[in-house]
């Protein structure tokens, strides 16, 4: 019967959803558990990664996913000899294991694109068959199964488009309550503002409401990097121990993705080069274990995540003769920087090339990449160290973040980013298009009349800052913008593109600025206003003619 | 119609259970693992159980012994959810005292059409 088969592809369909949020979890737990196994090999820690592989298999089966399915039976036939002891946990076992995590992440984030999540998993299969097929006897485990307690009761899983999606809406709330705003003080009316001024309330209230949903513990993006260490230290051939503090410390969840490819960066770079080896370390009279720390803690308004390791830290003299060979800096000027001013050279691009490597132990390669997104997150990025005793870089970012389309403009030289929302389109103005009307300019559209402002107006109209004297010949880029009583016109210098921002709220002891619904980092590490034009152009309206800025911008 | 308690500590799993169970008009309540079955089961009655193996906390040949030892549980009728390359652990619960066993991965009807011929058997 039809309706049955409907059912039956209905419910797969839409559990293939879940499923793929839920094998999601189990693998960024599964890595950090293995690593942790060879470390402590625990009676119930074997019995918690088999049942983790034994509920990621049954689940896969239902959906379909062969591949995943077919490896994670093959996981669990290896877990289960283990379970019994037939095998015994060796740095090859937690090997082909973390092996497995890889492809099995792999074969999911091809399902995840809309593919079939199929591999070859058939060398990964005959691995495990080997280690299985070692016969070797392992030694009874220690410990008793103290059994982890179950997941979270009533949390509910949303993805992160949802969740920046709910924080672009919120943004566009708060842009409609500030021409709300606008439009009470210039109608001095008291029952309007006082039912704006409770809608504010309301609208912050949600606001942390929309940003603390926003937050997860940190402890997800750290665990990420128990594998990534642990693999790094087998190919260097060093000891290395990871200790995380403060994972519980909340995270922006988007940011938290933003950070991993940088900090992962941080972390070879430890383990590469930050760390000595084995030798040099006990010569150095140092434990032969290398320690890298990883961190995290909330500082006011900001998280503040720091990576450091207690090898032979940055020698500043070496990095001032790099620079200097480099043709980053002239000797007089690396002679005149303090220590402190040449190790923070390493963030310059000159010292970034693989020329670099062997004279500052590799510290430079990258470090300005890492550096160039730590600042699209408004972050900073920063770094202390020790000759013999280690180096500790930090990264301090703001709490709260929005993610947000823009279109990026430039007038008067600099950028400026107008939310995507409120653009119609984008045009060409010729001078000539532009008529004087009683009211000011206008430029007919398609038939209709709209009224053409230059955004160097505004810039001009703030305080402290002259007015414009005259509009540039020829013809300008202009953005028709969508405001509540229509379309307007807004002429610039240049259209840069779109791009989606991370834009920060002004300080609150700043409160609102009319036209300016916050700041945005560019690629390039320049800050920009992000414009609330709703706001701007009211500002423009009464502001004519265009003399002083408005008296009441508070 | 009957009241069911579906356990198993697969999110996806348990959704599509509890999905296709309530399409034809059961009542359902679920459960993450065991430990949470038993709490459910202390509340309140139920005419099923759909029963998961491998869990965490309390699994779930553990939950069934437990649930057979109890006189006003005897009754209750219990599906367990076994995958491939579980066979002893099937017929351990089996020999426990479940009604029967269902193998992962079925069809939502399979399911259906198992669940409701065990619960018109049951009183």
């Amino acid at each position: 019967m039809t309706t049955e088969s409907d059912l039956d592809a209905q419910l797969l369909a839409q559990m293939r959803e879940d499923f793929l949020a839920e094998s999601g979890d189990i693998l960024e737990r599964l890595g950090p558990k293995l690593v942790e196994l060879e470390r402590d090999n625990r009676r119930d820690l074997i019995e918690d990664i088999f049942r983790e592989v034994h509920t990621l298999k049954g689940a896969a089966g239902f959906v379909s996913l062969n591949g995943i399915q077919g490896l994670a039976h093959k996981m669990e036939d290896t877990l289960d000899a283990l379970r019994h002891n037939k095998i015994a946990v060796t740095a090859e076992l937690i090997d082909a294991g973390l092996s497995c995590v890889d492809l099995l992440s792999a074969m999911r984030d091809d399902a995840l694109a809309g593919g079939e999540g199929q591999m070859d998993i058939a060398p990964l299969a005959a691995r495990l068959e080997a280690i299985q097929a070692g016969d070797i006897v392992a030694p009874a485990a220690a410990g008793e199964a103290a059994r982890s307690p179950g997941e979270a009761a009533g949390s509910l899983r949303v993805d992160t488009a949802t969740m920046d999606r709910l924080m672009v809406e919120m943004g566009e709330l708060i842009t409609a309550r500030n021409a709300l705003l606008a439009d009470a003080a210039r109608l001095k009316d008291d029952a309007l503002s006082e039912d704006v001024t409770s809608i504010s309330r309301l609208i912050r209230q949600l606001q942390d409401a929309v940003t603390s949903a926003r937050m997860a513990p940190v402890e997800r993006l750290f665990n990420r990097f128990i594998p990534v260490v642990r693999k790094l230290a087998r190919e260097r051939g060093k000891l290395v121990r990871l200790k995380i503090e403060g994972a519980q410390t909340p995270m922006d969840r988007t940011v938290s993705e933003l950070l991993y490819e940088p900090m992962v960066h941080l972390m070879r770079n430890a383990v590469d080069h930050g760390l000595e080896t084995e030798a040099e370390r006990e010569r150095a009279g140092k434990p032969p274990e290398g320690l890298v720390r990883l961190s995290a803690d909330r500082r006011g308004d900001n998280v503040v995540l720091t990576v450091s390791d207690d090898g032979a830290g940055i020698d500043p003299r070496r990095v001032r003769a790099s620079a200097v060979k480099l043709g980053v800096l002239a000797q007089e000027a690396a002679d005149a920087l303090t220590d402190d001013q040449a190790v923070r050279l390493i963030f310059s691009s000159g010292l970034s090339t693989a020329a670099a490597v062997s004279d500052i132990s590799g510290r430079g390669v990258g470090m300005d990449v890492v550096r160039q997104s730590v600042r699209q997150l408004r972050g900073n990025i920063d770094v202390r160290t020790e000759l013999g005793r280690g180096t500790a870089f930090t990264i301090e970012l703001p709490l709260v973040l929005a993610i947000l389309q823009v279109l990026v403009v430039r007038a008067d030289g600099q950028p400026y980013a107008i939310p995507l929302v409120n653009v119609h389109e984008t045009l060409l103005v010729e001078p000539t298009a532009v008529k004087t009307m009683q009211h000011g300019e206008v430029l007919f559209l398609r038939g209709t009349p709209l009224p053409v402002r230059d955004l160097r107006d505004w810039l001009a109209a703030a305080p402290g800052q002259p007015a414009r004297e005259t509009a540039g010949d020829g013809a300008r880029p202009a953005v028709v913008v969508g405001l509540e009583r229509g379309k307007e016109v807004l002429t610039v210098d240049e259209l840069m593109g779109k791009r989606q921002v991370v834009i920060k709220p002004l300080s609150d002891y700043l409160g609102y600025v009319r036209g300016v619904a916050g700041s945005a980092i560019m690629d390039d590490g320049t800050v920009m206003m992000v414009l609330d034009v709703e706001g701007l152009l009211f500002v423009q309206e009464s502001d004519l003619p265009r003399s002083a800025h408005g008296g009441r911008s508070a | 119609m009957a009241s069911i308690l579906a356990v198993d500590d697969s999110p996806s799993v348990l959704k599509m259970v509890d999905f296709a169970l309530k399409t034809r008009g059961h009542e359902v309540t679920t459960a993450v693992d065991g430990q949470a079955a038993l709490e459910s089961l202390e509340r309140r009655r139920f005419d099923l159980l759909v029963l998961d193996i491998n869990m965490p906390r309390l699994d779930g040949l553990s939950l069934l012994k437990l649930v057979r030892e109890r006189a006003e549980w005897k009754d209750t009728a219990i599906l367990m959810l076994t995958t491939e390359g579980q066979d002893s652990d099937r017929d351990e619960a089996l020999a426990l005292g479940a009604t029967g066993y269902m193998m992962k991965p079925f069809r939502p009807n399979e399911l259906l059409a198992r669940v409701s011929a065990m619960v018109s058997e049951t009183p």
